[in-house]
């Protein structure tokens, strides 16, 4: 179990290591997808339990209400990771369109070429 | 100790190979497609971790809206790095 | 009563099927309404109540929960009445801009996230209106689709959601340790974890050290500062003035909630005087060399960020209170300076302090307002910004750091030259012959820079009143078991 929170810390590092030393936006913006996933892996991570269930309403459930919550894994962090993946997509896709913009622009993808902003 | 966990740490391994492959690659498009390939992949392990629901927003949203608006992108900009 | 504050939220999605003409009174219409809930809500909490309102009916620590305190109603108060302010002037400010229907839209929607953050008690539901507030002012920044606005909306994005990867990073690890995302059950759960092991465990610091970079990368602490003088530049004025007075403060607000209410302030205090200083001292020397006014400002307001942060940590009861008063005082003038900039902007199109000169005779009253704001933000009586920073320096004599106060007193003085500096050349001196048509600022611009300057001078000659508004904020900060106990019975 210990090895999903490696590769979930692996993955942010690779994240963060993209997001500051690479010189395209949408290498940065890649980036940043993989920064979050290795987040929202860690989360789940979090909350599963071995040999756990999901967390899904049913009709088994009721029959047997303590043992279900004994099994199941905790629904939280997925609650947590599910809007985070909704929200990480609308600032994907701002992020992108702005790179569009940006490209039309100054005809570069390239954040260090763009220096109008100076002094 | 069944055969579960071992397919579980070799998917990661698998992850974290694609998502390096995707940021190494120069290919903007090419890296992209490893992306999504990543995103089903992390898909699987979610499933595995007993998150289906995730599992499949993330297949959709990972691999599915996140593709295209990529690929939107890349194709309103340039291709190679 | 407290769960009408979430109607932004509702009328942001009812707005977009607005027509035209109305949509300017409907935003107006709703951040008022939002000011008098707020205001509304003032009363009682000023007391010493906390509300607390539980969304949906599930009670705390189970279900999301909205609970307002000092600190959430100092905030709040601050964010309703500049977002009030700023809606007003942009009526005039942005009538020659295409796609009004959006400005006001996502400036509703910017609102909606600083008060959710201003008074959520979950620390999920922070990180959601943090990305709500977030995501509306990376598009605002950009609203102008003009190249200089695109390169400031980049990197502000990248850096700020760089920022917020790291809060839910945070939050990841503190549910980890806890299992829990109500801020008054961590805060219970970690005291007792800390008093059973005896240490603060490692997980905790790492936790912290993730909370108080993101949440500085949206105030803009020094380090972290890179992204936030394009953004303003590159914002429309109005924009820059809610970013500046109200954005900035949501974030200390937020990371005085998660850091003094769930680490506690003598883990704290040390890194925020230590951040504090750096920015102050920097932000006031990079401001002294800026050629845009805007930038200028933009610079000046990190260097105040300093003074808030070196303030509140010293952990004492005076330097909490000098801290969330310089807070109050510099979201006034901050956001009044702005829109004076704007004012310029809108009337000579251009903001460059070397193409600037001589207006004073044209534009007599919004020189006065930009006088009266300078001369806050240097800390000169009988400004506000005296009353606060008086209560810093006394704070950190009293506190036993006189050199801190030695060089928070030093700075003053740099601010003071730079703003003077700036106040000088752009509306004294020769008139240049591009300025011969340039007339006053139109009315509606002018109102809402009265009303911000006026309380400039009402909390400068009248400190109590700022002290008691900001004393049940210090009081929430520096003894949060009222505030657990308020939320969870029992806990």
């Amino acid at each position: 179990m210990d090895f999903n929170y490696v590769i979930a810390m692996l993955l942010v590092a690779l994240g963060l290591y993209c997001l500051l030393l690479k010189r395209n936006l949408i290498k940065i913006i890649i980036g940043l997808a993989v920064l979050t996933d290795g987040i929202h892996l860690f989360l789940i991570s979090l909350g599963y339990r071995a040999g756990g269930t999901a967390a899904i309403v049913s009709g088994e459930m009721f029959l047997d209400l303590p043992g279900f919550a004994a099994h199941a894994v905790d629904p939280i962090p997925q609650a947590l990771v599910l809007t985070s993946i909704v929200i990480n997509i609308c600032i994907l896709a701002l992020a992108l369109s702005l790179a569009i913009y940006a490209y039309r622009h100054y005809k570069t993808l390239n954040p260090s070429k763009m220096r109008r902003l100076r002094g | 100790m069944g055969l579960e966990p071992l397919i579980q740490n070799a998917l990661l391994v698998f992850l974290f190979v694609l998502c390096v492959i995707a940021i190494e690659l120069k290919d903007l498009l090419y890296s992209v497609i490893v992306l999504a390939g990543a995103s089903i992949t992390l898909a699987v392990v979610f499933l595995m971790l007993q998150a289906p629901d995730i599992a499949i927003t993330q297949a959709a949203v990972g691999a599915g809206v996140a593709t295209v608006l990529f690929v939107i992108a890349i194709s309103r900009t340039r291709r190679q790095e | 009563m407290a769960g009408a504050f979430l109607t932004p939220l509702v009328d942001v999605l009812a707005k977009r099927m607005n027509h035209p003409r109305a949509r300017d009174y409907f935003a107006l219409a709703v951040t008022v309404g939002t000011l008098l809930l707020v205001v509304d809500m003032a009363t009682s909490v000023l007391g010493g109540d906390i509300l607390v309102y539980k969304l949906g009916g599930w009670a705390p620590p189970l279900g999301i929960n909205l609970a307002v305190d000092g600190l959430g109603l100092l905030v709040g108060l601050i964010v309703a009445g500049i977002s009030t302010l700023v809606v007003i002037y942009s009526f005039v400010f942005m009538r020659q801009e295409s796609g009004l229907g959006q400005y006001y839209t996502l400036m509703l929607l910017l609102t909606a996230g600083m008060m959710g953050v201003a008074f959520t008690g979950d620390i999920f539901n922070l990180y959601v209106f943090f990305e709500i507030m977030a995501i509306s002012s990376y598009a605002l920044v950009a609203f102008r689709r003009s190249k200089i606005s695109i390169e400031g909306a980049i990197k502000y994005l990248i850096v700020g959601s760089l920022g917020t990867s790291f809060i839910l990073l945070g939050i990841a690890l503190l549910y980890g340790s806890t299992g829990t995302l109500n801020i008054a059950d961590i805060a219970s759960k970690l005291a007792v974890i800390n008093t059973t092991s005896g240490s603060t465990p490692l997980i905790s610091i790492i936790a912290l050290t993730l909370f108080v970079v993101g949440f500085g990368i949206k105030v803009g602490m020094i380090p972290f500062h890179a992204w936030l003088p394009d953004a303003y530049q590159a914002a429309p004025s109005p924009i820059s003035a809610i970013m500046a007075g109200g954005t900035a403060i949501v974030g200390v607000g937020a990371l005085l909630r998660v850091s003094y209410f769930i680490f506690g302030a003598p883990m704290v205090g040390p890194l925020l005087i230590g951040l504090g200083l750096v920015t102050m001292v920097l932000g006031a020397f990079m401001a002294l060399v800026q050629r845009d006014l805007k930038r200028l400002l933009a610079y000046s307001g990190i260097s105040q960020m300093g003074y808030i942060l070196l303030s509140i940590g010293l952990g004492t009861a005076l330097g909490i209170t000098g801290g969330l008063f310089h807070m109050l005082n510099n979201a006034v003038y901050k956001s009044l300076l702005f829109l004076a900039v704007g004012a310029i902007i809108y009337r000579v199109k251009t903001s460059r302090i070397d193409e600037l000169g001589g207006l004073g005779r044209k534009m007599p009253i919004t020189a006065g307002i930009f006088l009266v704001g300078a001369l806050a933000l240097a800390g000169m009586p009988p400004f506000n910004g005296f009353a606060s920073k008086l209560t810093i320096f006394l704070a950190g004599i009293d506190a036993g750091y006189p050199i801190l106060s030695g060089i928070a007193a030093i700075i003053s003085v740099v601010t003071l030259a730079y703003m003077i500096r700036a106040f000088i050349a752009v509306f004294l001196g020769p008139q240049t012959g591009r300025f011969e048509n340039v007339k006053e600022a139109p009315r509606s611009m002018l109102f809402p820079m009265m009303v911000l300057a006026a309380v400039c001078v009402v909390l400068g000659v009248l400190p109590q009143l700022g002290f008691s508004a900001v004393e049940p904020a210090q009081e929430v900060l520096l003894n949060p078991s009222s505030y657990i106990g308020e939320v969870i019975p029992g806990a």
